[in-house]
């Protein structure tokens, strides 16, 4: 069986062309032992996932270009990525946001400003349901 | 009632509306996931933020130091960092969004409201927070010119004093980047380690970079020397980092640091 995928082996991509967002994400996340990879644009983020494998991606979803439904979009295409769960983070906590990002596969929501406990319990949920399914998977290929 | 139905009819498993009782949420959570042994999350969050010293973090009128740190995880040095940037890159929105509006390009007036509103709100700066999300959501509804103008004269404003008390409080910018310092032997075995931890951070687009960036200017400035340090700091700085390690390998292998 594989090594549990949980903080502090766990790897994060977060994704968002601000900054100064992705250094508060960066710096509370490290904080709890995640290791962090970021990207400022989803074309930054699919080159990223070129070389890393995250445990988890935050996406922002307003974004200039290639937004965030459309690299979760890309992410669903692509085998390599198809499993990755992903959070969307977002100002608009409207219910179309939601709907498109759950037809998309998104697995939570998380609205800006972020806050850090809610983040904790989100990111740490996801990864542990993501261990979950490694254990499985290991058992039905065994 | 309703947002709950339409949820769980869309396939979630369950639903927890704002605003958020975090109770609720660890309870609601906790019926489909068990903890794991990960660091536990403190009680209470925001206690472990010291209170704001007075000698680092200056008082800005509008401007909650507690709340703006407590989501940086308390890290004053990232604080002033993002404080600053907040000067240099959100202090020109109006005249950006006044600009798009100019050319009739509503989306990128709204997407530039949206990134003050959020960035506002990560820093604990309330009033522009608010400020930026009305003119965001104006922008959004479609609003005539003459029902954005005085929202957007408010934005201008509000953003114009806020950024101007800032800029007067914070302290000066570290002299680090400075084109003149002076160049510094520096041990080729040495140069060599810091090039691999670098070439690691830049291969996980891990933001690790500028950390190792801050904490070995000189071997830096020994492979980049002139405009490339600048170039590579700024391209650190905005996380842009098959660039800086395409720049990187290729200074390092003239250098003697990386086989050719």
């Amino acid at each position: 069986m594989s090594t549990p995928v949980s903080a502090p082996n766990s790897r994060i991509l977060i994704v968002d062309d601000t900054p100064a967002n992705i250094q508060s994400l960066a710096a509370i996340l490290k904080e709890k032992g995640y290791q962090i990879s970021v990207a400022t644009n989803g074309k930054q983020a699919l080159d990223a996932l070129a070389r890393v494998q995250p445990d988890l991606i935050l996406l922002d979803v307003m974004m200039p270009e290639m937004d965030g439904f459309q690299v979760c979009a890309e992410l669903r295409r692509q085998e390599r990525t198809r499993d990755i769960p992903v959070i969307l983070v977002t100002a608009k906590d409207d219910m179309e946001t939601r709907v498109i990002g759950m037809k998309l596969g998104v697995s939570e929501f998380l609205t800006k400003p972020i806050n850090k406990r809610e983040l904790f319990t989100r990111v740490r949920a996801q990864i542990h349901q993501r261990t979950l399914e490694h254990g499985i998977d290991d058992i039905l290929t065994d | 009632m309703e947002e709950r139905q339409r949820c769980l009819d869309a396939g979630m498993n369950d639903h927890v509306s704002k605003p958020i009782d975090p109770q609720l949420l660890i309870e609601t959570v906790g019926r489909f996931y068990q903890p794991t042994d990960a660091p536990d999350v403190a009680a209470s969050p925001r206690a472990e933020v010291p209170a704001p010293g007075p000698e680092d973090i200056p008082s800005v009128d509008g401007l909650d130091i507690k709340d703006g740190l407590s989501r940086v995880g308390g890290n004053r040095k990232l604080y002033l960092k993002l404080l600053r940037q907040f000067v240099e890159q959100q202090g020109p929105a109006p005249a950006q969004i006044t600009d798009a509006l100019t050319r009739n390009d509503v989306p990128v007036a709204e997407r530039l409201a949206h990134t003050v509103k959020g960035v506002a709100g990560s820093l604990g700066a309330r009033a522009v927070q608010t400020a930026a999300g009305s003119l965001e959501t104006a922008l959004g509804a479609k609003a005539s010119p003459a029902e954005l103008a005085p929202v957007l004269r408010e934005f201008t404003s509000v953003l114009d004093d806020f950024v101007g008390r800032l800029h007067a409080a914070l302290p000066l910018t570290p002299t680090q980047s400075a084109p003149a310092a002076p160049a510094v032997a520096v041990d080729l075995e040495q140069a060599k380690k810091v090039v691999q931890e670098m070439i690691a951070h830049l291969n996980n687009f891990d933001p690790a970079a500028s950390e190792c960036l801050e904490a070995n200017p000189d071997v830096f400035r020994t492979l980049l020397p002139g405009e490339k340090f600048v170039s590579f700091e700024q391209q650190i700085g905005s996380f842009s980092f098959a660039d800086a390690l395409a720049q990187l390998q290729q200074a390092a292998i003239e250098h003697g640091c990386l086989p050719s």
